[in-house]
């Protein structure tokens, strides 16, 4: 389910009204239910991954925290893996779930939904026969010294979550290389090659409850033994899909005790949701348009077309992601349950490492804390190998292509670079002192030239286009035709504001500054975002780019 | 009521609210109020050109709203967009019908804008060439495949040129250019086709002339029974943005009526068209082939030489082609494709508006005329 489409409003005040009705456990069964509803909007295949996904580590979990598991939870964990198997995989919705559905709810043949052949039933099989191996592997290994079994469990876990992550989203990318490789050096090997979708959201989940068992190995947590507040931790449908990557040690007890809604934690909610509606429909999907009729075109395009929808670009895929971040954080405190900030105002950067700092948060306190540190950080190996590794990897988390490998690597040298200058940065000043505020705002703007840049390489549709589009900014700068389709109204009045917004949120340092005006102006405020959203909502929907991923 | 004396009645947190609410409905109306009033769609059905922004903020007016607008009393004083493409064979008496001389070539032209455009080059290049063109604002294919069977006859040009747009094609689903293009609706009217044992069948409207629209007009039954047809077989057909009411006042109203009717054109569109292509399994996919052959036949039978013009206009890359080449290759039915003339993934191809660029229309043209001169050959 998409936040901007018809359906979600509907689906939240639903799931709204039942969440303030129930008592706290039916809150969090709720929220379970409503998460699986929400992704099963796309697929309800996909929620198997997701349930296995949890069941693997729920179960790591409390092996390497307490050594054991008791027969209630293996029990429970493995009738619901199984009962998900069963439902989501092995029954045949599609041959009942047509317009006439509801019209004929009653008069339905449900044995269709039952597959007759004996390879429809192969999913429920595999996992039968997975989850009766767990389970002896589970007796063998028990009789293992702790010390050992924390470390089995960590790389179980581990080499779960990133092999359904290898296997559905970089699988075809590595073979597809190997394969072109192969062909340039005149070798002809055959590659067999998966007829696979992407399933919505597969990094931030995979990413999240991958924290989990790190933490609790790492000593920084304890395990749970409520499988389906742990289910609800690995599924709560506001970050689901894409992110905020919530740390096990953050939004685990969050969801674990009873919370109080407040009123300023709601209408803060509110507010969130349409800002971060605001800049999506507004702006974002205004300005996509533009943005593809140069990087989808396989005419001519001038160096003022290609600047400019980089620029544009840059907008949209902020727009677009913060303010999925901002939407996801704005519903989920609806629910009592804050998400840490994702933006912070990441284009008044003035160098790469500041730019980490202020652009989604959670991925790179993720990889930071899980990745960066581990291979040394700053204090053991080489620095500069961490930090390329790191931001490669980054790349590539975003998406099986060359491109953003290419990006990823482009970020890393940015950060090495400035580490190397960083002496040279600190004691150089492009203006005198009495002109630190024009100095702070050429600062800004060379590293968001910088930045753009790096969205060039991310956006671009092949390494074809990057090479081209590359020669054409070095070589064609005087060519300033223009063919890039203009921005829409919305986008036109909304992006001028959305700019002076972000202006005043950095200068004053906080993103709750709107409260400070005055109520009559903040109702305008309000009124001025819709008004802008409804002329937005005559566009095209463009789904959010972070979804990919 | 003095103002400090609400302030010390109301708590801080209501009263916040109180003007927070004041604030949002004020900046509400005044929007209404600026917007009604600075920009205004002008009320003569004879202004062809109002304002950017006036139309912008009347394009989620209703439908019905819109095309009665653009109704005079009489034909004369009602909007030319209202008199544009009507599925009348008495309008087409004016159109050349004969060849004037022998060095002169009589040629038949269906489709829409498009067709008419790279129709205009062809005269522009070869002044040999005469164009009878037959086209309505955005009409589908089922539109002038009808003005095609009723114009039969009516002319001795030997060559028939039907242009298909790719864009065009989900107009398969519509009755009228009103549902099709609810943003600035062409009130004319066609037939939906579909295929019964593989035998093209027709639902004609019940108004089927713009002097059936202006009749219609005084009698609510008579457009009762149209709009019960096109709920019936419209698939662009939704009450929200149909029907005429008091809503069509607000500034806010019309831009959510727009936005809505350009989801649930989106949502029509998505079951038809994917970024792949046409969804084979579309039952217009079968009839619009089924046109096509009957098309090449009938002309063949005729003795004219029967031409497609395959129109891949912006945002359908090569699908249409795609959709009808097997049909083509298999009838021998000579075409000419724009994909690898002005390809619609090339932006330098097109206008702003959508349509080809003139160089474009020259090029195509020019591949239509090394057609026809290789077959007269």
């Amino acid at each position: 389910m998409l936040f901007n489409s018809i359906e979600f409003p509907l689906f939240l005040i639903l799931v709204y009204i039942a969440y303030r009705i129930l008592p706290f456990r039916g809150q969090n069964t709720i929220l379970l239910i409503a998460s699986y509803v929400f992704y099963g909007w796309w697929d309800e295949k996909f929620l198997f991954l997701i349930i296995l996904s949890t069941t693997i580590d729920y179960w790591c979990g409390l092996i390497i925290d307490k050594g054991s598991l008791s027969f209630k939870d293996r029990c429970f964990s493995s009738v619901y893996l199984f009962l998900a198997s069963l439902i989501f995989i092995t029954f045949r919705w599609e041959n009942i779930v047509d317009e006439s559905f509801l019209r004929n709810l009653f008069s339905l043949r449900w044995s269709n939904i039952i597959p007759s052949s004996l390879s429809g039933w192969l999913v429920c099989f595999i996992t039968l026969g997975f989850i009766i191996s767990a389970n002896l592997f589970y007796f063998v290994l028990k009789t293992v010294s702790q010390n050992r079994k924390r470390k089995i469990f960590l790389f179980v876990s581990i080499c779960a979550n990133l092999g359904i992550l290898g296997i559905f989203k970089y699988f075809n990318f590595f073979v597809d290389s190997a394969d072109s490789i192969f062909q340039t050096l005149g070798i002809e090997i055959y590659f067999p090659s998966l007829n696979i979708v992407l399933p919505v959201g597969i990094s931030f989940y995979t990413f999240q409850t991958m924290s989990y068992t790190i933490d609790i190995y790492r000593g920084q947590l304890k395990s749970t033994d409520r499988f389906l507040d742990f289910a609800l931790f690995v599924s709560f449908f506001p970050q689901l899909v894409a992110g905020p990557i919530e740390r096990a040690s953050e939004l685990l007890p969050r969801i674990l005790k009873p919370r109080e809604l407040s009123w300023q934690q709601s209408t803060r909610g509110l507010y969130l949701i349409l800002f971060g509606l605001f800049k999506k429909i507004a702006v974002a999907d205004s300005i996509a348009k533009s943005v593809n009729s140069i990087y989808e075109t396989t005419g001519q395009v001038s160096w003022l077309d290609i600047v400019i929808a980089t620029f544009l670009f840059a907008i949209q895929i902020y727009c677009d992601f913060s303010g999925y971040s901002d939407i996801a954080r704005g519903t989920s405190k609806l629910f009592g349950i804050e998400l840490m900030h994702n933006f912070n105002t990441p284009y008044f950067s003035k160098n790469p490492s500041e730019f980490w700092r202020r652009w989604h948060i959670s991925l790179s306190t993720w990889l930071r804390d899980y990745l960066y540190i581990p291979l040394g950080g700053n204090r053991r190996g080489n620095v500069y190998a961490n930090l390329m590794t790191t931001m490669v990897l980054g790349g590539l988390w975003h998406g099986a292509g060359w491109n953003f490998i290419l990006w990823g690597f482009y970020q890393g040298f940015l950060l090495c670079a400035y580490r190397f200058l960083q002496p040279v940065f600190s004691s150089f000043n492009l203006l005198s002192k009495s002109w630190s505020s024009i100095n702070s705002l050429l600062t800004t703007f060379i590293f968001f030239v910088f930045t753009c840049y790096g969205w060039l390489l991310f956006r671009a549709s092949s390494l074809q286009q990057i090479t081209s589009f590359t020669h054409i900014l070095l070589t064609d700068v005087t060519n300033l035709s223009i063919s890039i389709s203009k921005p829409t109204l919305a986008g036109l009045l909304g992006l001028p504001l959305l700019i002076i917004y972000e202006f005043m949120e950095y200068n004053n340092n906080s993103p709750h500054f709107y409260v400070k005006l005055s109520s009559v102006f903040r109702g305008s405020l309000y009124a001025v975002l819709i008004i802008i959203m409804i002329m937005g909502m005559s566009n095209e929907p463009e789904q959010f780019i972070y979804f990919q991923f | 009521m003095k103002l400090t004396s609400i302030n010390k009645i109301l708590t801080p947190l209501t009263l916040g609210i109180l003007k927070i609410s004041g604030g949002f409905i004020g900046a509400f109306l005044l929007f209404e109020v600026v917007v009604n009033n600075l920009f205004p769609y002008p009320q003569d059905p004879q202004n062809t050109s109002p304002a950017k922004l006036a139309l912008y903020f009347d394009y989620g007016r209703s439908i019905e709203g819109k095309v009665k607008r653009q109704l005079g009393t009489t034909k004369e004083n009602s909007a030319p967009i209202a008199q544009a493409g009507w599925l009348n064979p008495q309008r087409w008496e004016k159109l050349p019908s004969k060849t004037i001389s022998k060095n002169k070539i009589l040629i038949a032209i269906y489709g829409m804008s498009f067709a008419e455009h790279v129709g205009n080059a062809m005269e522009e290049i070869e002044p040999r060439f005469t164009l009878r063109k037959v086209s309505g604002p955005a009409a589908p294919p089922n539109h002038s495949f009808a003005a095609y069977s009723l114009d039969r006859g009516n002319h001795d040009g030997d060559i028939v040129i039907w242009g298909i747009s790719a864009s065009s094609v989900k107009g398969l689903n519509a009755m009228s250019g009103m549902t099709l293009g609810a943003e600035v609706p062409a009130p004319f009217t066609f037939p939906k086709y579909y295929l019964q044992n593989n035998q093209l069948k027709a639902i004609w409207p019940t108004i089927d002339s713009f002097d059936d629209l202006l009749i219609a007009k005084q009698n609510s039954s008579r457009w009762q029974s149209f709009v019960g047809q096109l709920k019936t077989y419209d698939n662009y057909y939704n009450l929200l943005s149909f029907e005429q009411n008091f809503l069509d006042n607000s500034a806010t109203f019309r831009m959510i009526r727009r936005a809505w009717t350009q989801n649930y054109k989106g949502q029509q569109l998505n079951k038809i068209h994917t970024s792949e292509g046409f969804k084979t399994q579309w039952e217009g996919i079968a009839v619009l082939n089924q046109m096509i052959k009957e098309f090449a036949e009938t002309t063949k039978s005729d003795n004219k030489l029967p031409i497609i013009l395959v129109i891949n206009d912006m945002g359908y890359d090569e699908h249409l082609f795609n959709a009808i080449n097997s049909t083509l290759e298999e009838n021998s039915i000579l075409y000419v494709s724009t994909h690898d003339i002005a390809p619609a993934t090339d932006l330098m191809n097109f206008l702003p508006d959508g349509h080809f660029t003139k160089e474009a229309n020259t090029k195509i043209a020019q591949e239509v005329i090394n057609l026809i001169e290789q077959e007269k050959r």
